[in-house]
């Protein structure tokens, strides 16, 4: 019981010798000095380590002239800059300038990037891989794809009327080429003698937006391919299993316009 | 000194009421505060002359020497001056001025790497005057007094920042627990546990290094 009370009363001890316990406290750790020798001497040990304190770090005697120095200096600085005191209302605006000039500055530049970002998307507009289909071009979509729809076990009305719809299939080939589901485009060594493509689908690199605006660039720029590749189209359709692939020689390509001749040398469903 | 700052207040200063010119009231410095705050260059150097023998004290008491406590005195009054607007009539003006010196004080320590390592210098000291005065007369027991008082000073530079300030406000500016807390800005049972646990610290250092100065010996 005593060790518990010394215990607790050690803790208070440099409170009592200073004076700063008052009520119960004080009396609780008056009575147990009275009784404990160990506390008492723990007392008298801070009594004179704050005496001690206190000759240590007595101020030293600093002289008129050393006042009068820190005086005559920050009056001069008070008049000679100017300083005036801040109003409440000058500081409440004029302090957090650095805050609302970074706000601003912030503000601008998410302004600039989502210009750019939204200017993204529609560039390709102009891109033939996602220019609107000639008659032609949509018959071979629409006979490839009912080639398609009999060896594969996917609904032959469903796929038919998903190409059919030329404006949904654009649309759908904008929505995917966002969502980067292209195949990247393939290399003439690729395609075989009669300029198809072998059905390897399994084999398709993974989808990637760089892929698709290679392919969109391959077609648009004549300057790009020699004269002996192939250049390759794919359009994922509204529909995830079907994509529209279309391969045309660069000679062909240049005399091509004409609806009657289409060139798709090669219409693939997925 | 206090006499002499009684006389310019009372010849320079007919307007102020006789109440308000003793030295601490608040009305006092507020009347002070309102004149500073509209140019009046005198009235500040009033404010700095009622006021900086204990800001010198406590910069001194933080920061160890002279020149720095001669430099953050002149920051402490600057900053006074550039924030007067703040201060708000009926506040304790005093509470306010020793809070900005502690915060220089502060900042004063962290600029100099020194938030715990300050350096007392020993030429500030008379330890010899000190230990005659207090009637040791043996030139022993004067090296013994001597060394000490440079082990406490030790001490003291060895607390943290918080610590230390609760310290010398408490015990060496004998400030009451209340006004510490209302200067450093928090409870008193904090202060009070703050000042406690340097106190202790203080005795143990000192214990520490005697010890090993015996050990060695």
């Amino acid at each position: 019981m005593r060790k518990t009370n010394c215990k607790r009363i050690t803790r208070m001890i440099s409170l009592y010798v200073a004076g700063d316990l008052v009520g119960e406290p004080e009396r609780e750790a008056a009575a147990h000095l009275a009784d404990c020798q160990a506390c008492r001497q723990l007392a008298e040990e801070f009594s004179e380590s704050s005496s001690l304190l206190a000759q240590a770090c007595a101020q030293p005697q600093f002289d008129a002239e050393f006042y009068a120095g820190i005086r005559r200096e920050v009056l001069g600085k008070i008049t000679a800059e100017g300083l005036a005191p801040k109003s409440q209302l000058f500081e409440r605006f004029w302090g957090r300038r650095w805050v609302y000039a970074a706000s601003l500055a912030a503000l601008v530049l998410a302004a600039i990037a989502l210009q750019v970002f939204r200017g993204v998307p529609r560039q390709p507009s102009r891109d033939p891989a996602t220019a609107p289909l000639t008659s032609s071009q949509t018959r071979a979509a629409g006979s490839s794809s009912s080639r398609q729809s009999s060896e594969s076990p996917r609904k032959p009305d469903r796929a038919i009327a998903q190409t059919g719809q030329s404006p949904k299939l654009f649309a759908g080939v904008n929505s995917r080429r966002r969502n980067n589901q292209f195949e990247s485009p393939r290399k003439p060594d690729d395609l075989n003698a009669a300029g198809t493509a072998p059905d390897d689908r399994k084999g398709i690199a993974p989808p990637s937006r760089s892929s698709v605006a290679q392919s969109g660039r391959f077609v648009s720029s004549p300057a790009a391919a020699s004269s002996s590749e192939v250049s390759r189209i794919e359009i994922q359709t509204a529909d995830p299993n079907i994509r529209i692939i279309w391969f045309a020689s660069r000679e062909t390509r240049k005399s091509e316009p004409t609806n009657h001749d289409p060139d798709p040398e090669n219409g693939d469903r997925n | 000194m206090v006499a002499e700052m009684a006389h310019i207040f009372l010849t320079d200063a007919p307007e102020i009421s006789s109440s308000a010119r003793e030295e601490g009231h608040a009305d006092y410095f507020a009347i002070l505060v309102t004149r500073a705050c509209a140019g009046d260059a005198l009235a500040f150097e009033r404010i700095m002359l009622a006021t900086e023998q204990r800001v010198v004290s406590i910069a001194w008491r933080m920061l160890g020497n002279r020149d720095d406590a001669r430099d953050a005195t002149q920051e402490v009054y600057l900053r006074v001056f550039k924030y007067l607007r703040r201060f708000r009539a009926g506040e304790d003006f005093r509470g306010w001025l020793y809070r900005i010196t502690i915060n220089v004080c502060h900042d004063f320590a962290r600029k100099r790497r020194l938030d715990r390592v300050t350096q007392f210098e020993e030429v500030d000291f008379d330890d010899q005057r000190l230990v005659l005065e207090t009637g040791g007369g043996d030139p022993e027991t004067l090296a013994l007094h001597t060394q000490q008082l440079a082990l406490v000073r030790r001490a003291l530079e060895s607390l943290p920042v918080k610590e230390r300030a609760a310290l010398v406000l408490r015990d060496l500016e004998g400030f009451s627990t209340e006004e510490v807390a209302r200067v450093l800005g928090s409870r008193p049972v904090t202060v009070r546990s703050q000042v406690s646990s340097a106190r202790a610290k203080v005795k143990t250092y000192c214990e520490k290094l005697l010890r090993q100065r015996g050990g060695a010996q």
